[in-house]
């Protein structure tokens, strides 16, 4: 790997990073419920870079398909029904932002302690043999995703429905 | 390379942020968005740590939990819904006033 695409890399990486986090606080700072959904579909779409960044390519598009393009778009549109409303527990802020910094560092010192491989080469692994994977070891759990992809489609039509008999 | 390290901290960062919003707000959507950024950073943390271990297993365990996270999201949003029509708002605080 050449030294320029180390830096790409780092670059994208950054860049990805940015806007993963920065999209996350835009989330749950700003006053709109469906700016909110908007901005968690950024999230999504910047984690899904980190992913592929990892090597874990028809993950991320999957990710971008089924949860950026499809529930976060359901989400965003159904906020739109529902009238804003006012926001904060105020009284808990200090609680709240004591306790975010203590799971942040209890999150990254217990993963760090498990000992495991600092650096990592991106995965390589191709469709065909996850896909055989899914299909032969892992056909229950497969059939169970199904099921629930098609709950988000009779729950999505009966919200368009309403009381409507 | 970047050290998979770097991938830990970022999830870490999201998911604390997720669960500052899940404390502070009353609005059942942004907690609903709150979550779905906590899952969002054990997500990315789930395949950092499969990228080390077990990486196609990681990887078909991240595509079901997209999909039963998609369903999830199915359900909360028209239990919100229902919420306001019965109540005429979205404060978890407010609800309840739905029992008995």
């Amino acid at each position: 790997m050449s030294l320029s695409s180390l830096a790409l890399e780092e670059l994208a990486f950054l860049t990805l990073t940015g806007i993963a986090v920065g999209s996350a606080l835009i989330a749950v700072q700003t006053r709109y419920a469906v700016y909110s959904a908007v901005a968690l579909g950024m999230t999504g779409a910047g984690v899904a870079g980190l992913m592929a960044l990892l090597g874990f390519g028809y993950v991320a598009a999957f990710h971008l398909l089924v949860y950026v393009g499809a529930t976060v778009t359901f989400m965003a549109f159904s906020v739109i029904m529902l009238r804003e409303q006012p926001g904060m527990l105020k009284n808990l802020v200090p609680l709240a932002v004591v306790s975010a910094i203590l799971i942040c560092v209890t999150v990254i010192v217990a993963v760090n302690s498990m000992g495991i491989e600092r650096h990592v080469a991106p995965v390589e692994m191709g469709l065909r043999e996850a896909a055989e994977a899914l299909v032969d070891k892992y056909w229950f759990p497969l059939i169970l995703a199904i099921v629930s992809l098609a709950t988000i489609m009779i729950e999505g039509i009966s919200v368009a429905r309403g009381d409507e008999e | 390379m970047i050290p998979v390290t770097w991938y830990y901290v970022v999830a870490a960062v999201l998911f604390a942020i997720g669960s500052y919003g899940a404390v502070v707000h009353r609005n059942a959507v942004r907690i609903l968005v709150s979550l779905e950024l906590m899952f969002n950073a054990e997500l990315l943390l789930l395949l950092a740590v499969a990228s080390t271990i077990e990486a196609v297993q990681g990887a078909l365990l991240a595509i079901l939990v997209i999909a039963l996270t998609s369903s999830e999201i199915g359900v909360a949003i028209p239990i919100i819904v229902l919420l306001f029509r019965l109540t005429g708002t979205v404060d978890v605080t407010r609800a309840s006033r739905l029992r008995g």
